[in-house]
């Protein structure tokens, strides 16, 4: 996972799972990463092919954190395994999700 | 089991689902497990059939009710999505909840074959050849489906055959003869363990030689080079055969010398139950993955009725205490008399608490001569049917010597040593204290046998113990008791009682002792209360006293007072 800052949004890319097993870690990545500067965050799921209930929970846990500095989370190109998921569970209302 | 299931072959939509559903649920199993469930492992099984795969996922968690439908949590939960998700993805889903394991059991159809492929040829068979492609395995996968089904329709058999009740020892040999049938093997030895897990008895045995001796399985028992040991003692299958012959130690090794074959141990609940070790009469033909897997499921299946079986001797055990302890209740009840004899100028009542369901006190007021009255509290120590036994048997001795009734120092050093080799057999004692009072000479005389002096006070006065206390009844053979005589004022009460009503607990755990019984008693002797009175006030400052607490003793006592 690499992150880097343009303007106000902080991109979280090159990750190709977010499961059990990364979600901790993203949301530790996050909190480390977030200045006061940041309104967005952007999730690069291009090449995340499997996104499970943990993945989940931490999506919505950075989501919770974003709206309450008046901010919000993005999720950039969602592979079909994932859009799956979010639609299953009503989510993909919820995040603002990228598909150019 | 992504790699297994692309080979069926399956598309990549269901390989997703396959993988989202099984981590959902394998995540579930490792963050719900109970502490002893961390561990165990858990099982994955896959099933391919025709028009739908199964998969079978045991946990050792406390378990939980499956909602027909779950309901999505709401947006800002961050739990719970799991078993949406799995419910979402799947065709059906069950939850089968077991005394030592639950299996979430998933199914989902598979999509319909393409056009032109003749329906249903892929078989799990037809999976093994294209994972594997080799003649030889097919040929072993053939013979393991074969092996399994021929397991599965001898458990049914035996499932069936449960419903009839028949002894375990008799079941496990019929079993075992279908075992080696099944997997071609030449002998067997069962040993289970004994309840207490202390070591392994012969249960069955297809061979010829005596077996019929226990293995000790404490720790520091010497090791005999036993296979069936040393699989109970690492919890694991000992495998012996050519390269790992049996050792000249092991008993089995004068039997079968050259063998190839396992010991298998079995558990039920995570407790050990038994060793079971089969093999063959020769070291090159060694069992074949589905035949071990085979005799695996046979002795752990085996594991589960033994231990069903010990639970439903347990329970059939407990009834037949329940029973007994009621009729020893129902006699104890009825030694306690039913109306006390009075006697000019005072009055006796007793009161009588058992803790459980049976106890060991015992009271009795027996009128002498029309007259003189001897009053008797005894306590058996122990608890259940021995004491009430002996309290039966107190008081029929009691009875037989009414000529002692005026000297009741002598009368105990009687019941000393009748009841003596009785007592000292069966490691009991009782304590007593009898006590003659004469309204004539307004005289009463105590003796004691171990028992807590009685009180004696007199309104506006302070209680004082009195009673002279040798041994208890049954310790000493040549004990003898002496007596002591008190003047008996026209006033006077008396309160015989057994230590339970001392040692009556509060709920801060303090006991109600010596010094506050007698506050308790002297208040009720200032008011002027006669026997029936101070019965009835003694119990209600008893259980005002104990609160909620219930008490752990049996509570009796005898109040003597003036009318």
């Amino acid at each position: 996972m690499k992150t880097r800052t343009e303007d106000n949004t902080l991109f979280i890319t090159d990750f190709t799972e977010l499961n059990t097993t990364n979600a901790m870690w993203l949301q530790d990545l996050v909190r480390q990463s977030l200045v006061q500067a940041h309104k967005i965050i952007e999730l690069d799921l291009s090449k995340v092919r499997f996104l499970d209930s943990n993945g989940i929970s931490a999506l919505i846990s950075i989501h919770k954190t974003m709206c309450k500095r008046g901010g919000k989370i993005r999720l950039f190109r969602p592979t079909p395994a994932v859009s799956q998921v979010l639609h299953l569970l009503s989510l993909n209302e919820v995040f603002e999700i990228i598909n150019p | 089991m992504r790699q297994f299931l692309a080979a069926v072959p399956l598309p990549e939509d269901d390989l997703h689902a396959w993988e989202l559903m099984v981590t959902e649920a394998a995540n579930n199993a490792a963050e719900y497990a109970t502490e002893a469930g961390r561990q165990l492992t858990n099982r994955l099984e896959v099933f391919c059939r025709e028009r739908e795969i199964e998969v079978r996922l045991t946990d050792h968690t406390s378990g939980f009710d499956m909602p027909a439908q779950a309901e999505l949590p709401s947006v800002d939960s961050e739990k719970g999505r799991g078993l949406f998700l799995i419910q979402s993805l799947a065709d059906e889903v069950e939850y089968l909840r077991g005394r030592a394991e639950n299996c979430m059991v998933i199914r989902k159809k598979r999509p319909a074959p393409a056009a032109g492929a003749p329906p249903g040829t892929t078989s799990a068979v037809d999976v093994g050849s294209r994972f594997i492609g080799d003649e030889q395995t097919l040929q072993a996968m053939t013979e393991e489906l074969a092996s399994c089904y021929e397991s599965l329709s001898a458990i049914f058999r035996f499932s069936s055959a449960l419903n009839q009740p028949q002894p375990t020892e008799e079941f496990a040999a019929t079993w075992m003869l279908e075992l080696l049938a099944i997997v071609e093997a030449d002998w067997y030895v069962l040993r289970l363990a004994d309840p207490g897990g202390k070591e392994l008895r012969l249960s069955a045995s297809s061979l010829p030689g005596n077996l019929d001796f226990a293995l000790s399985l404490l720790p520091d028992a010497s090791s005999t080079g036993s296979v069936e040991l040393r699989s109970a003692q690492s919890r694991q299958d000992v495998w012996f055969d050519a390269s790992a012959p049996l050792m000249l130690g092991d008993p089995l090794s004068h039997l079968v010398r050259h063998s190839n074959g396992l010991a298998h141990p079995i558990f039920a609940e995570g407790v050990l139950v038994g060793v079971l070790t089969v093999g063959r009469l020769s070291t090159d033909a060694p069992f074949k993955a589905g035949q071990v897997n085979v005799i695996q499921t046979f002795a752990d299946f085996l594991g589960i009725q033994i231990s069903n079986a010990r639970f439903r001797a347990d329970h059939l055990q407990a009834q037949l205490m329940a029973r007994e302890l009621q009729i020893a209740s129902n006699l104890q009840r009825s030694l306690l008399p039913e109306k006390l004899p009075q006697m000019p100028g005072f009055g006796v009542a007793g009161y009588y608490h058992s803790a459980r369901q049976v106890g060991g006190d015992f009271y009795d007021a027996i009128a002498v001569d029309g007259q003189g009255l001897l009053l008797v509290i005894a306590d058996v120590m122990g608890k259940g049917v021995p004491a009430a036994m002996f309290a039966t048997i107190f008081r029929s001795h009691l009875h037989a010597r009414l000529d002692l009734v005026k000297r009741p120092g002598e009368f105990l050093t009687w019941l000393n040593r009748s009841l003596f080799s009785d007592l000292d057999r069966m490691e009991m004692f009782i304590t007593a204290q009898l006590v003659y009072v004469d309204p004539t000479t307004r005289r009463f005389q105590v003796a004691g046998a171990g028992h807590c002096p009685l009180l004696m006070t007199s309104p506006g006065g302070s209680p004082i113990e009195v009673g002279n206390t040798g041994f208890p009844l049954g310790i000493m053979f040549d004990t003898r008791y002496s007596e002591e005589v008190r003047d008996l004022p026209a006033d006077a009460r008396l309160l015989l009682f057994t230590d339970g009503v001392t040692d009556t607990e509060n709920a801060g755990e303090e006991m109600l002792g010596t010094e506050g019984l007698k506050q308790n008693l002297q208040l009720i002797a200032n008011r002027r209360c006669n026997a029936a009175q101070t019965v009835q006030e003694m119990a209600i400052m008893l259980q005002t006293f104990q609160g909620k607490k219930p008490a752990t003793d049996d509570q009796a006592f005898l109040a003597l007072a003036s009318e």
